[in-house]
């Protein structure tokens, strides 16, 4: 069992990584190695930012050993195509994608939650936003792209993703992704390019959706292609057939594809082809669906493969059947019962006061100058997330079965019992007060500026961490079944001793 | 003033390795550098007075081939240049040198 190796790319250093750096670009190359020889996981969680592209190169991996460059949980992407708050690694130069494994004989690359943009005016053949491309000589190339946003500039020829490894085996799986190029129409402008000779190849696209360009994949040579639940809108006119350029002699399989193409080449069960399709807000990303949506409830249970959740991490499926795309439809809970459950977003300045039990089952967010009040029990059963100037707060419990991140200058204040099953973690300028008791599962962290106070006590079964200029003043009954760390361990003594614990940096 | 992030030791395999010595980032002076990056284990930052960016760009340059078929670039090397790390004043060195200049053999110089 390989261990995993965690470091954090950002401005600020929150407490739990083994390293720290400024970019991807720093992180991966302070960080090269043979991860076999290691037996070694690289795990690498980035901050909000807008970073420059990346070669992932100078590294020996394999399936098990592989190299993952994800979204940390302070920066959860949006419905949008976001300028701040989420992750963005992104290439403006032609011919250089925005990740590439090009140079690698050997290649496993995890992304996850990231933005990933070639913005340059012209791309050319063989380029894109990932791409691992011209390696002739590899052996053995895995790509998985989950819950990430991709988008490729220009109108001449290239790719969102791109593999030109003859010879290698491997696979490129796609899931829960957003894949558009909205400026090309040309016959060569292909959304997804696998060209591999290996009869062990094998290519997934599952739960995505595809937009723009005039074809939405082209592969060639001997490995296999399944693709299920993909929402596919090329540029009008749309090609007679969708998946007419698949080709390959190692099975093609094919089910519910939702696309503006009347035809299809590999045809399977639960197409719905010739459709009309309209979305959220097109023109800014926002490709999630409308109310009576051909794709709403049409698409397979691919849990099985592993896919829970959405491109925003709302839990599968949200209606009587899963949505074909990348994103399901959120139905707007009744006003009586409030419950959520899906993605709860509030964002700009929304208020929202809620008096009746609050169910979240999906992701609960909070951004901006939102905020959100409760009186009753708010229960989320996934990531809570204020981020920006928002603020949560009421005299409610708050239970949530995953971690409660807050970030910016967010507030989170509730007057009764804070239940987090997956750590509390505070990042920069956050207020965090709980006049009732803060029960932790897991780590409870606060970096930068981040304060914490409790006036019933703090319960945190793992370690209690601070770091930067982080305050924590709690009075009894506190207990840390983990450690204290990052704090002066003679203040947290005697302050255990007198029954109060006061820790400022 | 200009900063640049050396790869002190080689790590890693392949064309696409650091080398020691190869120039892994260039920034302007005050630039922000996360912890690992300050680590004098894996980088060695190097501050140069009086110098933009700009006049180092070269050294973050690759060898690249052109791929015969679709004309994309081909690494061989990811930087075509480096420094000679054993040229480089250490603190160390520095030190010593500080040293005797305060000892009393120089005193008479």
């Amino acid at each position: 069992m390989p261990t995993t190796r965690l470091v954090y790319v950002g401005t600020d250093t929150p407490a739990g990584y083994d390293a720290y750096y400024s970019s991807p670009a720093t992180a991966l190359a302070g960080e090269q190695a043979d991860l076999d020889a290691l037996d070694r996981v690289l795990r690498i969680e980035c901050g909000a930012g807008v970073y420059d592209r990346i070669d992932v190169a100078g590294y020996t991996m394999d399936e098990t050993h592989r190299i993952e460059i994800v979204a940390a949980p302070s920066a959860p992407l949006a419905a949008t195509w976001a300028t701040t708050g989420v992750v963005t690694i992104q290439s403006t130069t032609n011919y250089k994608s925005a990740v590439s494994v090009a140079q690698q004989v050997t290649a496993s690359l995890y992304l996850e939650g990231l933005q990933l943009s070639q913005e340059a005016a012209s791309q050319s053949t063989g380029m894109g936003v990932v791409d691992a491309y011209s390696g002739a000589t590899s052996t053995y190339v895995r790509i998985e792209v989950a819950r990430c946003r991709l988008r490729l500039r220009g109108a001449a020829t290239g790719y969102v993703v791109a593999l030109n490894k003859p010879s290698a085996t491997g696979a490129l799986r796609i899931t829960d992704c957003t894949l558009d190029r909205p400026d090309s129409t040309a016959s060569t402008a292909r959304i997804v390019y696998v060209n591999s000779t290996a009869s062990g190849f094998a290519i997934e696209l599952l739960s995505n959706t595809l937009i723009g360009g005039a074809c939405e994949l082209l592969t060639t040579g001997a490995g296999s292609f399944r693709g299920e639940n993909n929402l596919i809108q090329l540029t009008a006119p749309a090609p007679a057939q969708t998946w007419a350029q698949v080709y390959g002699t190692g099975g093609i399989t094919t089910s519910h594809t939702l696309s503006n193409s009347a035809g299809s080449a590999h045809a399977g069960t639960g197409d719905i082809l010739g459709a009309t399709i309209t979305f959220t807000d097109a023109a800014s990303g926002d490709y999630r669906p409308v109310a009576g949506s051909a794709n709403v409830d049409a698409g397979a249970d691919l849990s099985a493969d592993g896919i829970t959740t959405d491109l925003l991490g709302t839990a599968r499926p949200q209606g009587a059947a899963w949505d074909i795309g990348a994103l399901e439809y959120v139905v707007t809970p009744a006003p009586e019962t409030l419950a959520a459950s899906g993605t709860s977003l509030a964002t700009g300045q929304a208020q929202l006061t809620v008096s009746k039990p609050l169910t979240s089952r999906g992701v609960l967010q909070v951004q901006g100058a939102a905020s959100l009040g409760t009186r009753k029990p708010l229960q989320a059963r996934g990531l809570v997330s204020v981020v920006g100037g928002a603020q949560l707060g009421g005299g409610t419990l708050l239970r949530a079965a995953k971690a409660v991140v807050v970030a910016g200058v967010a507030e989170l204040a509730v007057g009764k019992p804070l239940v987090a099953r997956g750590g509390v973690q505070l990042f920069t300028s956050v207020e965090l007060h709980v006049p009732k008791s803060l029960a932790a599962a897991q780590a409870a962290t606060l970096s930068g500026t981040a304060s914490l106070f409790s006036a019933a006590g703090l319960d945190a079964r793992g370690v209690v961490q601070l770091a930067g200029h982080a305050d924590l003043l709690v009075s009894v009954p506190t207990r840390a079944m983990g450690s204290y760390a990052g704090i002066n361990h003679g203040l947290v003594q005697r302050g255990l001793t007198r029954g109060l614990l006061f820790a400022s940096r | 003033m200009a900063e640049l992030l050396l790869k002190r030791a080689l790590t890693g395999t392949g064309p696409g390795a650091y080398q020691a010595g190869d120039v892994v980032d260039v920034r302007e002076d005050g630039a922000y550098w996360a912890p690992s990056e300050l680590d004098d284990t894996p980088f060695l930052l190097v501050r140069v007075a009086g110098a933009p960016v700009s006049d180092y760009a070269a050294l973050l340059e690759p060898v690249e081939t052109t791929d015969p078929e679709t004309g994309a670039p081909v690494l061989t090397k990811i930087r075509a240049r480096g420094l000679d790390l054993s040229r480089l004043p250490t603190a160390r060195s520095i030190e010593a040198v500080l040293a005797h200049a305060l000892s009393d053999a120089t005193v008479a110089r």
